[in-house]
This record gives structure tokens, sequence and C-alpha cells, in this order.
């Protein structure tokens, strides 16, 4: 009897949360969203622009600068508070990718990059949950963490509140590489890595950098991709997976713009374009162990999970090094 | 048990009937001492429900306060029109294909009562399943009045059917050659009560020009 209540009490809990979850991107665009897009940074001035150069912050003119962004899966808290395991691979990108800025200073699941864990009405108890991941990385309560993303990588996909959500991140992104040395305006190489949720971010964000002028490719790691406008507008989709990672499998089951009936879908015709490129890395899991950011597994060849991973992009990026 | 604890006891039995499609719901409805009552409380609360879904295109539009109350007025009184319309249509049809004198108040009722689904409309607004899940409300809608229309008009399962089809059909004729005019009208009092343009739609946002600055393109 108790057990059928407390079922009860969890679906209506998460319902709730469901129900609730686009509020958050919703109320932004109507109180400051607009503004906030309307006033992207604009290019630095001349005095600047020359400081910037001399310091090497920015390329010359009519020089394409190449960067990477790199978006965090399901499990961060906030742009730089993202599971441990991610760490060594991030620098890995740095160290590897030598024609790339790689950023790793974007929130994805929030248009506003503001971490779970800054000021917000449930701060105190993503905070509270941040210890509890800290003490003990599989703790069942993270699962909330997990989930609270899990349902903005949603709201990134619809179609009715994808427009406002995606808008925001993809400020934030181009807010980032400005800060990098992007020249508003200028035709920069922009790839978005994202990882598993952080891939369908990614699309979402794709659309709006490429109307800014930029020329924009995804690399989706285990991402649970679904089958966005933005597919249209991008250069390139590499889709890297493991065949033992259930959850980006599921993306094609989820989003019915990819089941192959849906001939017209974005999904579809971009791969029909020759625009999608699904990479199969081998028999990677999505997490726990043997996956895409392990240095400790080794596969048949000698080399590790996250090192075969590293390799492979720098392949796709870099083919020439 | 108080007045309000018979009205909601009676509410719930009613939308449960509803639910399970229970040919006797009008004849229990219409025994009840609030029974019109009841019937527009199901109404009422799958309206309410219903708004929630309306006010996110609203707060997409950037409509705040008495605008954004206004605004949920507005669309509830439209939704009323459409009902409205669609009873009569029923009461119509249904009067001439059965050839019996059926009460607009009885037809009234079992439209009403066939909005009982959608006290779960709220549920629209779950990112990305929601879509799916209001088609799946309005289906389920049109079963009820499906089933209704067959006890209040005594006709069979199929020629219900057929009526029910042939009321949808007229309101979708008149949706498609009424609805632009109406559109017009509508954003036309918008302008004019709310000193701006309602049709900023996720389409428009879409597009992306709040990005596209002259400080970005210069």
């Amino acid at each position: 009897m108790i057990l059928g209540d407390l079922l009860i009490l969890v679906v209506a809990l998460l319902v709730a949360a469901l129900v609730l979850a686009p509020l958050e991107s919703l109320y932004w665009w109507a109180t400051r969203g607009a503004e906030e897009t309307e006033t992207v940074p604009a290019p630095l001035d001349k005095p600047e622009a020359a400081k910037a150069l001399a310091a090497g912050l920015v390329a010359p003119e009519g020089q394409r600068r190449k960067f990477l962004v790199y978006l965090s899966g399901i499990g961060a808290l906030a742009a730089k508070d993202v599971p441990e395991e991610e760490f060594p691979f991030v620098q890995d990108l740095h160290d590897r990718l030598e024609e790339y800025t790689v950023i790793d200073d974007v929130f994805p699941y929030a248009v506003d990059n503001r971490g779970l864990t800054a000021e917000r009405i449930l701060g105190r108890m993503w905070r509270w949950l941040e210890k509890v991941r800290l003490k003990n990385p599989n703790a069942l309560l993270a699962v909330l963490i997990n989930l609270r993303n899990l349902m903005q990588l949603f709201v990134c996909a619809d179609r009715r509140y994808g427009p406002t959500y995606n808008m925001g991140t993809a400020g934030e992104i181009h807010r980032s590489l400005v800060r990098h040395g992007h020249r508003p305006g200028s035709d920069d190489e922009v790839v978005l890595l994202g990882w598993s949720g952080g891939g369908q971010i990614a699309l979402g964000a794709a659309w709006y950098l490429e109307a800014m002028g930029l020329k924009v490719s995804v690399l989706s790691l285990g991402g649970m991709l679904s089958d966005d406008i933005a597919l249209a507008r991008i250069d390139h989709l590499w889709h890297l997976y493991g065949t033992k990672d259930f959850l980006q499998a599921s993306g094609k089951l989820l989003f019915a713009g990819r089941w192959p009936a849906a001939k017209k879908s974005p999904w579809n015709e971009a791969l029909a374009q020759g625009k999608i490129s699904m990479i199969e890395l081998g028999p990677y899991n999505h997490n726990v162990k043997e996956h895409y950011f392990d240095y400790e597994s080794k596969l048949p060849s000698g080399t590790s999970y996250a090192g075969h991973v590293i390799d492979t992009i720098e392949g796709i990026l870099e083919p020439q090094a | 048990m108080t007045d309000v604890g018979r009205y909601l006891a009676g509410l719930f039995e009613l939308i449960a009937r509803a639910y399970r499609l229970d040919p006797a719901a009008l004849t229990w409805v219409r025994d009840q001492p609030y029974s019109i009552w009841l019937t527009i409380g199901v109404a009422l609360l799958a309206g309410i429900s219903m708004m929630t879904g309306h006010a996110v295109v609203l707060l997409v539009n950037r409509i705040h306060g008495w605008r954004f109350v206004a605004g949920l007025v507005l669309t509830s009184m439209w939704l009323v029109v459409l009902h409205g319309v669609e009873s009569l249509l029923l009461w119509g049809l249904g009067s001439w294909w059965a050839g019996r004198d059926v009460s607009y108040v009885t037809v009234l009722t079992g439209v009403l009562v066939s909005t009982a689904p959608q006290i779960w409309g709220f549920l629209v607004l779950i990112p990305y399943l929601g879509s799916a899940i209001g088609r799946l409300l309005s289906a389920w809608s049109a079963v009820c009045l499906w089933a209704v229309t067959a006890t209040t008009f005594g006709l069979g399962r199929w020629p219900a059917l057929l009526l029910v089809g042939v009321a949808w059909l007229v309101m979708y004729l008149l949706s498609l050659f009424v609805s632009p005019l109406i559109t017009r009208g509508v954003a036309a009092l918008f302008q004019r009560v709310f000193g701006r343009q309602f049709h900023v739609s996720g389409a428009d946002v879409l597009n992306g020009r709040p990005l596209l600055t002259t400080e970005v393109l210069a």
C-alpha cells in the first residue's frame, strides 16, 4: 500500500518537474532574453583590436580561426563542475588539437550559462547534491542532476520551446567565442563537441551560430540526438558511438524524425545528403566502465578507450597531423 | 457531507464516467441536483488546464501582467465560441437525423462532458512529448463525444460516429474559410488593446533575427 502511494508520489513529482522544465528558459526569454540576444558582444574597436592582435588573442583579418567548444553531458552541474572523469579528456583535447582553440566554459543546460550551484531557487539543493556526488560519484541521489539536465535536453529538442532555449545557449557560446578571440561577424570555424546530452544542445545552438556567419560542425560523442532542424544548416555532423551504448541508441527510437519512415525529416534529409557520418568506436558503454573517458581500460589494440576517442577526433579534425 | 463536498464528489464521478465512456453518464448527470453545474465544472477544469498551454504562447510573445490575463481570457472566450458552434451543429444535424426533438441543453451537456480528457491538457507543457499528448487528448475527447452523441440522439454506434464526423468536417471547413478573417480580426483587436503585434510566434523567433543585429553584421 505504502509502496503504491510512494510510486504515485514519485510519478506525480516527475510529471510536475517535466511540466515545469521549460519555465526557466521561457521566463528568461520573457523577461530579458530578447534584450540579451540583441546585445551580443560588439566587435572590438580599433585600439582594442590592435592590442588583442599583438597579444595573439585574435587572428589577423582574413585568417579564419578554429574553435572547438566542449559541451558536457547531463551529469554537469556547471561549465567547470563536470564529472571528474571528463577533466583529463578535455585536457587531452587542449593538448592534441593544435589548430583549435578549445573552449570548455559553457554550461549547456541553462540559457544564461548559470550553473546549478549558482544562486538559484534550488541552488542549495544542487550544492548539497554536489557534495554527495563528491563523496560518492555513484550515489543514487546524483541521478537528480542527470534528470534535471535530461529535461532541458527535451526542452532544446522541442519545436515550441527549442527556439528560445537554443537562442540562449547559442548566445552564450558566441560570448565565449568572443572571449577566446573570435571576431564577431568573421566566418571562423566552430566545432561543437557535445558529449551525451551536450550533443543535442550543440545541434540546437548550431542553427543560430550558423546564422551569425560562423561555419559550424557538430561532433557528437555518444550524443542523444533528435531530428533537429539545425541539421539543414550545419556543415557536418560526426556521431561517435559505442556498440554497447544504449543511451545514444535510444535517440533513434525516441525521436520520431529519426525513424526511417520519416523520409522528409531533417535527420533523414541530412543523411541522404551525406552530412552525417556515423562512426563506430567499438564496444563502448555510455558510462560506469569501458566508456568514452576511460583511460584505464584498454582496447585489443592496446590503446585506452579514451585515447582511441581522442585519436578519432584528431583524425577527423586534423587529418594531416 | 457539505454541499461543496457533494459537488466535488459528483464532479469526480462524472469525470470518471466520461473516461469510462459510460453510456449512462448523461442520464446520471441529469438526475443530480447540480446537473448543469457539474458539466460546467468539467468544462471549466478542462479550460483552465488547456489555458496553461496557451500561457506558453503568451510567454513566447513576451506578454506580461494584465495583458497576459487578458490574453488568456480572450483565448478562453474563443474556445467557448468553438464549443458553442460545435454543440449547435450537433444539435441541428442530430435532431434532423434522428427525427426527434432533443433539447439543446442536453446536447450542450454532452459536448461539455466530452471535454473531460482535456483536464489533462496541462500535460502538453511537457517538453517534446507534449505535442503528442495534446493530439492524444483531442482524439480521446472525440471518442467521448462519439459516445455521448450516440446516447443523446438514441442513434447506433456507427451513425453517431458519422454524425460526429460530419460535425467535425463542417467545423473544419468553417475554420478553413472563416479563420483567416478571425485571425486578422483578433490580431487587429490585439494591436488596439495591447499596442503591439501578437504574431511573434515560435517560428519568428526561430528566424534568429534578434541575433543578427547590426553590431554582429558590421
